[in-house]
């Protein structure tokens, strides 16, 4: 352990984090908007002031000697300090007054759940809102790969640390160097930013709409600017192009390079894409015909609505065209079901991931096989290759870990006399990164109405969950502390 | 013509006794004293004990004025480096390199002349195939398949109460309707090419040839049943195994390995997702009622061991095993096996000496199969231009006492021989030979 490395690092990715606001500090000059304005400025200064004389004591530390250990701490703790900082300006302009919700809202942000305690969205400044979605942005290909993409300085650690905040059980290097992979993740990214921006913008919304709805759909966040969420469109073309851009945030990443640089055979190899694209086709073909006759009269609208809320659920977004919790028990079971899945790993979405769902699955399979066949020897193959035994070992560790922190999680929330479909959907999506559940907590309400220590607890459940649980738990084992 | 074999291993020797029966002078380098000297008792050649990579050992055994190189040692880069150094140093014509390693052998190796290494000889992948081919063909016989006919010889062993046994060659060939031929009989080690007088007799084993189509009708007429063959068992998943496994596959078989090793299971079960991979021994019957073994319809046995092969195949007949094809690598047990209850068997060995013979022997030569043990060969070629046998008549040939032309194949028709037959321009001709007319008959063919 070593905390100078620590501070130094922490204090880069908080320059970062403050660089990052001078955005909706100058919309909110634009606006006119000058407490919002000054509670930016404020943040901006002393974060930018601490963190800056902190490098400056420390520049001459080495910082490529980070051990797995240090990146696990140094991982969560910018995360929560990042969300910290980015709660300042909701808590100091007065647009969000307490600063558990505050803190609430922008882990909520960061983790790209989606899950608001905000009642009237729309009463909010227009630059508050704009950082709100931005934190999406941010969160979803994550602060330390950016920080790793930017700076060269990490050297040899960057790995680690990507490892710690990434989505899935593995990092694919596509590059030889750390940071070359993080540049070229970042630039996909970027690239899927301005062309979903460029696509809304034709369906007739501002650019101040297009932007914000652009980073809840490529975090698969799911905040938007408006109170009926994406519904309040009304457009059959937004919604379809904000689909597309769900499913394609919650394919792995590394899956969109191949596609760029041309190479395709691994794309139609790869078992966790094809998993991912039967769940999300066949879910919608059984929410439409749940919905046929009853909320919805002609196919075409089935689809339009199924499609929506299924990649919204599935790729872990959250965005809502409709209230689902007023369809019929069907279609609601299959977005409950969904809630389990997410997306692809090494993409932007939460939730176990479809990989680690295809891998136990398998490994079921595999284990009924060997029932049959006591001496027989299966392996267990994705993407044409084997599975080796710790992956598979990891992943079933993984899945108990992930069911023991929602059990407790929601123990936790409903301790305060919340019911049942409340309580565990609470956790289920803030866990998962997905935003709206059911019950107190479905599209059309929000999570104001928890007391401060539930609002902490699911905090704690969004970040957990956005570091793929092991990251922030291990820090939790006495042995972490030994050495 | 002078021939040095490096590595006097089995296929060494092999190869060497074929090419000493034809009359060519052999040099043998063997790096074991014990293994030279025993080999220097048994073959009428040189056998110069040193390292076969030295270039003085090379010289020594006289590769300056030699024009085949043949390297045969257990080592692939032995064989390699070997020939790299015969190409370097020496002017051998021909240089030949046994590789059992697959990756050495599915790179294009043999079309960009690789280390001067002319041919490149895969007992492996020679074996596998055998098995594949044999198995494709109902795998009741050994099979040898001619490159440019449907045309195929089988040998069957005459059981007691055969519908063959005790019967003269010219009376089985007027009971049976379809055109086929007795090419040879293998009785108590010795081999004889019939004539119409000669008496089959129970435990002979006869080489028969024929179409494949025929063949059905033949084996219906003398009560042996052809089954189809859907559920294989492969015991031992060595690289024979992997690969037979893999040509089978692709016919949408059912496969089951059963192999000792978990590793290598581990392998196994990651190349062939659809097949069954057991990691159990083939010697605990257990695993034959776990997996209810006795149903499946064929069993090869490829291990390293070639008396487990044998008795693997005999306990699986036991049990109820349609068919079995083992593995037998040493030739002095080949005739013990093909008395046994084993539909066939197959020798690494003999096709890596045929590649290596065939390759020796290129040019109107088709192809060329050893049988029982090296004992007979039998060959294919091609009457040429060139060729004197263009425009005699058969009875007008003088072929060897201890030969027989077996078919005349002339734009895709098989001609069964007769005396006044004469040979056209394009003409094939199978014909089969002992081991000590080959030379004769070779020396006609090209002449």
């Amino acid at each position: 352990m070593n905390p100078l490395i620590l501070a130094k690092i922490i204090s880069i990715l908080l320059i970062i984090i403050s660089g990052f606001m001078v955005i909706p500090a100058g919309i909110a000059l634009y606006c006119n908007e000058y407490r919002s304005f000054f509670a930016f400025a404020e943040t901006i200064a002393v974060t930018a002031l601490f963190s800056a004389a902190v490098f400056l004591m420390l520049r001459k530390n080495r910082t490529d000697a980070i051990s797995t250990r240090d990146g696990f701490l140094m991982v969560t703790l910018s995360w929560v300090l990042a969300s910290v900082i980015g709660a300042m300006p909701f808590y100091l302009s007065g647009s969000i007054p307490s600063f558990t919700d505050a803190f609430f809202e922008t882990m909520s942000g960061f983790s790209t759940t989606g899950a608001s305690i905000l009642a009237d969205i729309e009463s909010l400044p227009r630059s508050m809102l704009f950082w709100r979605s931005m934190t999406h942005w941010l969160g979803g290909m994550g602060i330390v790969v950016l920080a790793v993409a930017v700076l060269p300085l990490l050297g040899i650690g960057g790995l680690q640390l990507i490892q710690a905040e990434a989505p899935g059980p593995t990092v694919d290097r596509l590059t030889p160097r750390i940071a070359g992979t993080a540049k070229l993740l970042w630039f996909i990214y970027v690239g899927f930013t301005a062309a979903e921006t460029l696509l809304l913008l034709l369906g007739g919304m501002d650019l101040f709409d297009a932007l914000t709805h652009t980073f809840g759909t490529l975090g698969t966040g799911g905040f938007s600017t408006k109170n009926a969420s994406v519904g309040h469109y009304k457009s059959a073309y937004i919604e379809g192009v904000i689909t597309l851009f769900m499913l394609l945030a919650g394919i792995n990443f590394t899956l969109h390079y191949r596609l760029l640089t041309g190479r395709l055979k691994p794309i139609f190899r790869d078992s966790e894409l094809k998993a991912y694209l039967l769940i999300f086709s066949s879910a919608t073909v059984v929410v439409a015909f749940s919905l046929y006759g009853i909320s919805h009269q002609t196919v075409g609208e089935c689809l339009r609505y199924a499609s929506f809320q299924t990649a919204s659920i599935l790729t872990s977004t959250g965005f809502a065209s409709e209230d689902f919790e007023k369809w019929p028990l069907l279609g609601q079971i299959i977005l409950f079901i969904l809630m389990f899945v997410g997306g692809c790993s090494g993409s932007t979405s939460g939730g176990i991931k479809v990989m680690r769902i295809v891998v136990l699955f398998k490994q079921a399979v595999n284990e009924m096989k060997r029932l049959i066949h006591p001496r027989g020897v299966f392996t267990l193959k994705m993407s044409g290759s084997m599975v080796k035994k710790d992956i598979v070992y990891g992943v079933s560790g993984f899945f108990f870990l992930y069911i023991t922190v929602l059990l407790t999680v929601t123990a936790i929330v409903a301790s305060a006399g919340h019911d049942i479909t409340t309580s565990f959907t609470a956790v289920l999506t803030t866990l998962g990164g997905i935003g709206p559940g059911f019950g107190k907590v479905g599209p059309a309400d929000n999570y104001s109405f928890f007391e401060d220590y539930v609002k902490w607890a699911l905090s704690f459940a969004m970040l957990a969950g956005r570091l793929e649980l092991y990251t922030v738990l291990v820090i939790f084992l006495p042995r972490f502390w030994r050495t | 013509m002078r021939v040095v074999i490096l590595g006097a291993g089995v296929v060494g020797v092999q190869i060497a006794s074929q090419l000493i029966s034809e009359g060519k002078d052999v040099v043998i380098i063997e790096k074991n004293p014990e293994r030279a000297k025993y080999v220097t008792g048994r073959l009428d050649c040189i056998v110069v004990n040193e390292e076969g990579t030295g270039i003085s050992a090379l010289r020594h055994a006289g590769l300056d004025d030699a024009s085949i190189f043949i390297s045969v040692t257990n080592s692939d880069e032995v064989n390699m480096i070997a020939c790299g150094l015969v190409a370097s140093e020496f002017n051998v014509p021909v240089k030949i390199a046994r590789v059992r390693n697959l990756d050495y052998s599915r790179a294009k190796i043999m079309e960009k002349s690789f280390l001067g290494i002319d041919f490149i000889v895969n007992s492996e992948v020679e074996t596998a195939r055998q098995i594949a081919n044999t198995i494709a063909l109902g795998a009741d016989s050994d099979v040898m398949l001619f490159e440019n006919t449907d045309l195929q010889m089988r040998n069957v062993v005459i059981n007691l109460g055969s519908y063959f046994a005790n019967k003269t060659v010219k009376d089985i060939r007027h009971a049976i309707r379809e055109p086929f031929l007795i090419a040879g009989i293998v009785r108590q080690n010795e081999f004889i090419i019939p004539t119409g007088d000669t008496v089959v007799r129970e435990h002979d084993n006869i080489y028969l040839l024929a179409t494949q189509k025929d063949f059905t009708k033949i084996f219906i007429q003398s009560g042996k049943r052809q089954e189809t063959i859907d559920r294989i068992v492969i015991v031992g998943g060595g690289r024979i195994g992997e690969l037979a496994c893999q040509y089978l596959i692709r016919t949408g078989r059912n496969i089951t390995i059963i192999e000792t090793n978990y590793e290598r299971c581990k392998v196994l079960s990651d190349r062939f997702p659809d097949a069954l991979v057991l990691n159990a021994d083939i010697s605990d019957e257990t695993i034959f009622e776990e997996e209810e073994i006795g149903k499946r319809d064929l069993m090869v046995t490829v291990t390293d061991n070639q008396e487990l092969n044998m008795l693997a195949s005999l306990y699986a007949k036991i049990m109820g095993v349609k068919r079995t094809i083992a593995l037998v690598a040493n030739t002095g047990y080949l005739s013990i096996a093909s008395r046994l209850d084993i539909d066939v068997t197959i020798s690494p060995k003999n096709s890596t000496v045929d590649a290596i013979m065939k390759y020796i022997r290129r040019g109107n030569i088709k192809s060329l199969h050893s049988i029982f043990g090296g004992r007979a060969e039998v060959i294919e070629f091609l009457a040429n231009e060139q060729s004197s046998l263009i425009g005699k008549r058969l009875r007008d040939l003088r072929f060897p006492k201890q030969s027989l032309i077996l078919s005349v194949v002339r734009s895709e028709k098989n001609i069964l021989p007769h005396g006044n037959l004469a040979i056209e321009t394009g003409d094939l001709i199978i014909m089969i030979g002992a081991k000590e007319s080959i030379s004769e008959i070779e020396s006609l063919i090209q002449g």
